[in-house]
């Protein structure tokens, strides 16, 4: 193949000896030819990756590694969720059943895996545990094109249903049909520095609604000097955080969709509360703050009281005892302020499922496990006790953990405050354009602050038609990614999956 | 220089007060990241640097803990495992696909055969495709050969990149003169033999690069072992670094020691191989 023409010019073929000259005798002396491309090509660094390499393979192979020989697979996309359910898994893998191998995976990985699982023929875990923005993703075709198994019968027929908390199903649940286990309730309350406010003589019991909140904690915002910034702040909420926004649209009954998974971005009561959320955050007298997440820019900032208030879902307590531990006995928890006298308290940030893929060849298996691990009383407990997190299942809720005090929370019976809101959770439908609408919502406001502080407008009525413009917006941009869905047009009849 | 002082100008000021500042652009988030690496989580959100405090120097040495290490290789996170893991992944992968990217190269610049300006085109081809496109369809391959979740799965993908390949060709070009490779082959040594003698110790230099390219690659490579390992025991470690931050809260002192525990490794082989990766060979070879 190779056309070494030189080579076979030269006629005869000769030998060669270690200095790379041809002996006469026609024999190759091999020896001396063998350790040539050694002495030449082990340069310093080959040298070294090939002892690092020999050295780390024999390691490899002399350390134990464990046996993957489960029947079913699950995967897990946090670690915490994982450690919790490891001696479930042991427990279960002791028992003559099913073996289960469970893997913590990566969450954008996941939705790689899960999707090509899902839309193409690649393998897929039988059990996944997935977040909402992955699970989500699933449910954009017709019914019978979601990846997941349909659990709806099987949670009627065993009576389920009535023992998972009713809300917690909206984000599994599409088309009327329910396409996981709910892990959690994760209601959001409203954490404020006790220190401070407290030791001002405010009592937070008495705050009813928003207005009521500005109202008694404005007098505790600090100004170091005149024309600086304030260095306090009654609430900790900016236009860039999605989540928060997102909470704060939910709680008042808006949000980007109806409850049937129809967009409606630029709905009346969406106007209205952005209208009041970018109030708070423009003009001299503005009362809201940045003060980011699961960050050390923000921890600090907690640390130094820069916010009074902060929107506290039952998950972010496990954030704040880890993040920021000298606040522990500092701050405290009350429902949300309302929107308007005797309206919800409570909102709803975050959440997870269980679900079982329909390529798995085990689905009874599968089912059976998934009940084992998220219905049983002990992992309720350890999900609360080393994450904070109210279990959905009621019958757990009796559980005297969940009304044992909490040291960081200044002795407040936090589980037990945080099961009273889990009713009144808000639904959430389930559909893949959630990611893309709350970003876009975010854009609105954004674009709504701005426009609003250019112009010197301040109070929610000024502020109303900017927003109601920016929210149209929103709607027909996100409007025409979902259009583009055929399977949710209103001639989708006749288009075949 | 024959030991003369460098003379004094404003220009030399200068350039050296420039690249003194370049310097701590570049040493002041090292230090960050070492400093931190033994903080307290209290002492990482209060002090930036060095704790300051009571103590000796005016520095709280109470704050400063070996703690975040310790729980680095204990059970618990076992980075000890993703450690050999990375090393093993890296400095085999590095060696397979600099040998094949060599031998490839050297082929498509130094020798004529049937299809070799397919194979060219192909190379160049597939340096266009964008690595994410070709995630899904290398899964399915993998999982077709059973490879999934296996050291091979990883590797296999990885010893033949298409850049490597075009790099070893222009430096087969550049700095291996055709006449000592005819010369060679009129004194009848094979083309193996005239690749392993002949063109690899000159192609030296790309080799001593491409090695640490590679390495790094493999090192830092954190979407793969995700989409190909499955078992936590097979990770590396920029994946196992990665899982010490869970969905609901950092602890940021355990990610710098984690961070600092990856970067050591990989600055001493930097430091151990920069000759050899600045090394020139060609020089002169084809002196007559």
């Amino acid at each position: 193949m190779f056309q070494t023409g030189v080579y076979r010019n030269a006629g005869t073929p000769l030998s060669m000896d270690g200095n790379g000259k041809v002996g006469q005798d026609g024999t190759r002396r091999s020896s001396k030819l063998l350790s040539l491309p050694l002495r030449y090509a082990l340069s310093p660094g080959v040298a070294v990756m090939l002892v690092l390499s020999i050295i780390s393979g024999i390691t490899i192979a002399l350390m134990e590694t464990a046996r993957h020989t489960g029947e079913l697979t699950m995967w897990t996309f946090a670690k915490p969720h994982y450690d919790i359910y490891v001696p479930a898994v042991d427990e279960w893998n002791n028992e003559d059943k099913s073996e289960v191998d469970m893997f913590l995976i990566g969450r954008q990985v996941m939705d790689r895996r899960m999707l090509g699982g899902f839309l193409g023929e690649v393998p897929t875990a039988d059990l996944l545990e997935a977040e909402r923005s992955s699970a989500s993703l699933t449910f954009a075709g017709p019914l019978d094109a979601v990846g997941f198994v349909d659990l709806t019968e099987s949670l009627e027929e065993e009576g389920l249903l009535v023992k998972i908390n009713k809300p917690s199903l909206s984000p599994w649940t599409y088309e009327g049909r329910i396409f996981g286990i709910p892990h959690d309730v994760h209601p959001v309350m409203l954490a404020y520095r006790a220190d401070i406010i407290e030791e001002a003589g405010i009592d937070m019991q008495a705050v009813e609604t928003w207005d009521d909140l500005y109202r008694v904690l404005g007098p505790l915002q600090q100004r170091r000097s005149k024309g600086h910034p304030m260095d306090r702040y009654v609430m900790s909420l900016w236009d860039s955080e999605s989540d928060m926004l997102e909470t704060l649209l939910l709680q008042s009954g808006g949000g980007a969709f109806l409850p049937d998974g129809t967009l409606a971005i630029d709905r009346d009561i969406n106007v209205q509360t952005v209208s009041h959320m970018v109030s708070w955050m423009i003009g001299p007298d503005r009362v809201a703050t940045h003060v980011p997440e699961f960050s050390p820019t923000g921890d600090q900032l907690k640390l130094d009281g820069h916010a009074l208030c902060y929107l506290m879902p039952d998950w972010m307590c496990n954030v704040w005892r880890h993040n920021v531990p000298s606040l522990e006995g500092k701050v405290k928890l009350i429902p949300m302020p309302a929107w308007k006298p005797g309206g919800t308290r409570t909102s709803v940030w975050g959440g997870s499922m269980l679900g079982i893929a329909k390529t798995s060849s085990k689905q009874d298996e599968a089912w059976e496990f998934a009940k084992h691990l998220y219905l049983s009383e002990e992992l309720a407990l350890d999900l609360y006790r080393s994450g904070d997190i109210i279990t959905p299942i009621r019958e757990h809720w009796d559980n005297p953990v969940f009304a044992e005090p909490d040291a960081y929370f200044g002795g407040q019976r936090k589980g037990l405050m945080y099961i009273e809101l889990a009713d009144d959770v808000p639904n959430r439908p389930a559909t893949p354009y959630f990611k893309q609408a709350r970003e876009a919502v975010q854009n609105a406001v954004s674009r709504t602050k701005q426009e609003a502080a250019s112009l010197d407008l301040y109070t929610p009525e000024q502020i109303e038609p900017i927003a109601r413009r920016n929210l149209e917006l929103a709607h027909i941009q996100v409007k025409t990614i979902v259009d583009a869905n055929a399977f949710l047009r209103e001639d989708s009849e006749e288009v075949s999956p | 220089m024959n030991g003369k002082r460098p003379s004094i100008s404003v220009p030399w000021v200068l350039v050296h007060l420039l690249l003194i500042a370049v310097s701590i652009v570049v040493i002041v988030p090292l230090l960050y990241l070492v400093i931190s690496a033994f903080k307290t989580e209290q002492g990482f959100l209060e002090h930036t640097f060095l704790p300051l405090g009571e103590g000796a120097l005016g520095i709280d040495w109470s704050q400063l803990t070996t703690k975040q290490l310790g729980r680095l290789f204990s059970s618990e996170i076992g980075i000890g495992r993703a450690l050999v893991n990375s090393i093993f992944l890296s400095a085999t992968t590095a060696m397979l696909a600099t040998f094949i990217c060599a031998l490839a190269g050297y082929a498509s610049a130094a020798l004529d055969f049937k299809g070799k300006r397919a194979f060219e085109w192909l190379v160049l081809a597939a340096l266009i495709i964008p690595p994410p496109l070709l995630i899904a369809p290398s899964y399915q391959w993998l999982h077709t050969l059973g490879l999934l979740d296996s050291y091979t799965g990883l590797i296999l993908p990885a010893v033949a990149p298409a850049f490597g390949v075009f790099l070893f060709r222009q430096a087969t070009l550049q700095s291996v003169p055709k006449s000592i490779l005819e010369a060679a082959r009129i004194d009848g040594l094979g083309e193996f033999g005239i690749f392993l003698v002949i063109a690899l110790p000159m192609l030296r230099p790309m080799v001593g690069a491409f090695l640490i390219i590679t390495f790094l690659a493999m090192w830092n490579n954190f979407i793969g072992p995700q989409i190909v390992l499955q078992s936590a025991e097979k990770q590396p470690l920029s994946v196992v670094i990665y899982q010490t931050q869970t969905a609901y809260y950092s602890d940021y002192g355990l990610l710098m020691a984690g961070t600092l525990v990856s970067i050591l490794p990989v600055a001493a082989l930097f430091l151990f191989l920069q000759r050899d990766f600045i090394a020139g060979l060609s020089s002169g070879a084809v002196k007559g």
